[in-house]
Order: C-alpha cells, then sequence, then structure tokens
C-alpha cells in the first residue's frame, strides 16, 4: 500500500458517504487529495452534466477542468444558492475536528467556499496531521493585505 | 514553498504562518488552572462555539495590536467579568481566530473552527460553518479512518 492509494481511499469514502446524487454545486478544494476526490465523483458514473463545481484556487480549477467537469467561480454563485458539499484537505485536523488549513495559499477562498457549503468534508492524506496527542504548537497562515 | 520575495495567495495577499503555544481543546475547559484557586471564567455571549467554556478574550482591546506583538504576550487579557484572567498562553480555537481577525490588516485565519454546517443549520444560519461534518483520513497502510461526532472509526 502507498501514499497515493490511501489517499485514493479516503476520497472514494468520502464522496460515497457524502456526495449526494442530486448535487447541483459542489465545492473542490485544491491538494493531491482532492484530485481523487474529482476521479471518485466521475467514477459514480451520474450525469454531470448539469453540477457545477467551485474551486478555492487556481489549481482546483485546472483539476476539475481536466476531470471534464465545469467549474463556477464563486463570486458567479446565485446569492440563495448553498454547495450542497465543499471537498478539502487540511494541514491539520485535531480531535475536536478544528482545522488548520492555508498552507496551499488558498485560505481566503478556501475558507468562503466551505462557509458557502451545506456540509465541508475534509480528505486528508498521509501529510496531514490527524491528531496532536501533545497538543504542540500549531502554525497557520494569515493573509494580509498588501501594503 | 520556494519562492522569490514575500509568498502571497492567488489574490495577492500576503500570507504568513504564525506558530502558537497549545490550544485548548473542549474537554481541556473542565480543567482548572493550577494555579489560581478560583472556577474557571463563565463562556461569554460572543463564544461561538457551543461546546467549549473555555475563557474568553475581550476582543475589543487587540483591535490597535500587532499580531506578533500578540504572539509575544499570548496570554489574553484579564475578561471584563470579575472572574479569574485565563490559564497564561492558552487559548481555545475560536477565540483565537476571533482575535486575530480583528487585528487590522488580517484578512483571514487559516483555524477552520466553531461550527460545521450541520450545526450552522440547526441554529437557523444561512450559511454553513466553517469545520467540516468529518474528516478522511488515509493511512500509511491504505487503510482509512473517518472522525466524526467525536470518534475516530477504521473503515477498510
Amino acid at each position: 500500500m502507498d501514499v497515493e492509494t490511501a489517499k485514493r481511499n479516503a476520497a472514494r469514502l468520502a464522496v460515497r458517504d457524502h456526495f449526494p446524487p442530486s448535487a447541483a454545486y459542489i465545492g473542490i478544494g485544491s491538494g493531491t487529495t482532492i484530485v481523487y476526490v474529482l476521479e471518485a465523483i466521475v467514477a459514480l458514473d451520474h450525469d454531470t452534466s448539469r453540477m457545477r463545481f467551485v474551486p478555492t484556487g487556481y489549481h482546483s480549477r485546472q483539476n476539475i477542468i481536466k476531470c471534464g467537469l465545469t467549474p463556477i467561480a464563486f463570486d458567479s454563485l446565485p446569492d440563495d444558492v448553498l454547495l450542497d458539499v465543499a471537498f478539502d484537505g487540511a494541514d491539520e485536523v485535531d480531535e475536536d475536528l478544528n482545522c488548520i488549513k492555508g498552507g496551499g495559499a488558498c485560505l481566503y477562498q478556501e475558507k468562503l467556499v466551505a462557509m458557502r457549503a451545506r456540509r465541508f468534508v475534509c480528505v486528508a492524506g498521509t501529510s496531514t496531521r490527524p491528531h496532536i496527542p501533545t497538543r504542540t504548537s500549531l502554525a497557520f497562515p494569515i493573509p494580509r493585505h498588501a501594503g | 514553498m520556494d519562492k522569490a520575495g514575500p509568498l502571497k495567495t492567488d489574490q495577492a495577499n500576503f500570507i504568513i504562518d504564525a506558530p502558537f503555544p497549545t490550544l485548548l481543546l473542549p474537554q481541556d475547559s473542565t480543567v482548572p488552572n493550577p494555579t489560581s484557586t478560583t472556577p474557571p471564567p463563565a463562556p461569554t455571549p460572543q463564544t461561538p462555539t457551543p461546546t467549549t467554556t473555555a475563557p474568553d478574550a475581550t476582543p475589543a482591546t487587540h483591535v490597535q495590536t500587532s499580531l506578533y506583538d500578540m504572539l509575544a504576550s499570548p496570554s489574553p487579557p484579564p475578561s471584563s467579568a470579575p472572574s479569574s484572567p485565563p490559564p497564561p498562553g492558552r487559548w481555545d480555537p475560536a477565540t483565537l481566530a476571533r482575535a486575530i481577525k480583528l487585528i487590522e490588516g488580517v484578512l483571514s485565519v487559516g483555524l477552520f473552527v466553531g461550527e460545521n454546517g450541520d450545526e450552522a443549520a440547526a441554529a437557523g444560519k444561512k450559511s454553513g460553518g466553517q469545520k467540516p461534518v468529518a474528516a478522511y483520513f488515509g493511512m500509511a497502510d491504505g487503510g482509512v479512518v473517518v472522525r466524526s461526532g467525536g470518534v475516530d472509526r477504521r473503515v477498510e
């Protein structure tokens, strides 16, 4: 078993458990594990022609397109619409499901997408720290306006 | 990440790491400060996370504080309520996120805390929460651990 298999399995199960068949809008994060989420969605073989996938940044948008799915910009969402689900990774996740995110520098958009979704589902590979048994220091990104 | 110049996001914001001492988890709120003889302070109305009773900071006093000043003195100031000060250097995630967000110039904080989508909906809110409802961890042996509802389950 290798790390890529682990990511693929995690993604497959997350999609199995949380992707609603009638999904209209789906949030998609960046990172290698979320590519497997997209693959798992395609593998469900639903009609995805009317589904719109909201990326959290440049790379997730490219991944959506590469998988043959249709992206939609966050700003283009109709006002009253919530995403049915959002899938994204995390740098660290604690026992209470607090997440540290932002290592990929898509922080602002990631949070907007997570909050616009009915449910955010975290899908993590082995590079994510799942436990903080000694609760050591946490580092996290804080974007600031330039200038 | 190797990059010349300051690290910037897709939206051309600066992004910086901010190391911090151990954060409090909900179960920590029942552990009294060993140096204090008074009970932990009661939750304030601003505390967004229903499961924690960790001490709150007074956000207004941090508005003009720079991020690094705050990190250099990580203890939140005593709350205005007549109760004991929080344990030095210990924050709960929601309080920390709120305090940092209020620093002038901070656009977004990489802590995803507070409510998840189901909790936000149950509270009648229009937008979802920041926290995931579940986390799926791919393990080194190819198996998957699912964390939700406060428990970890091995699946596969």
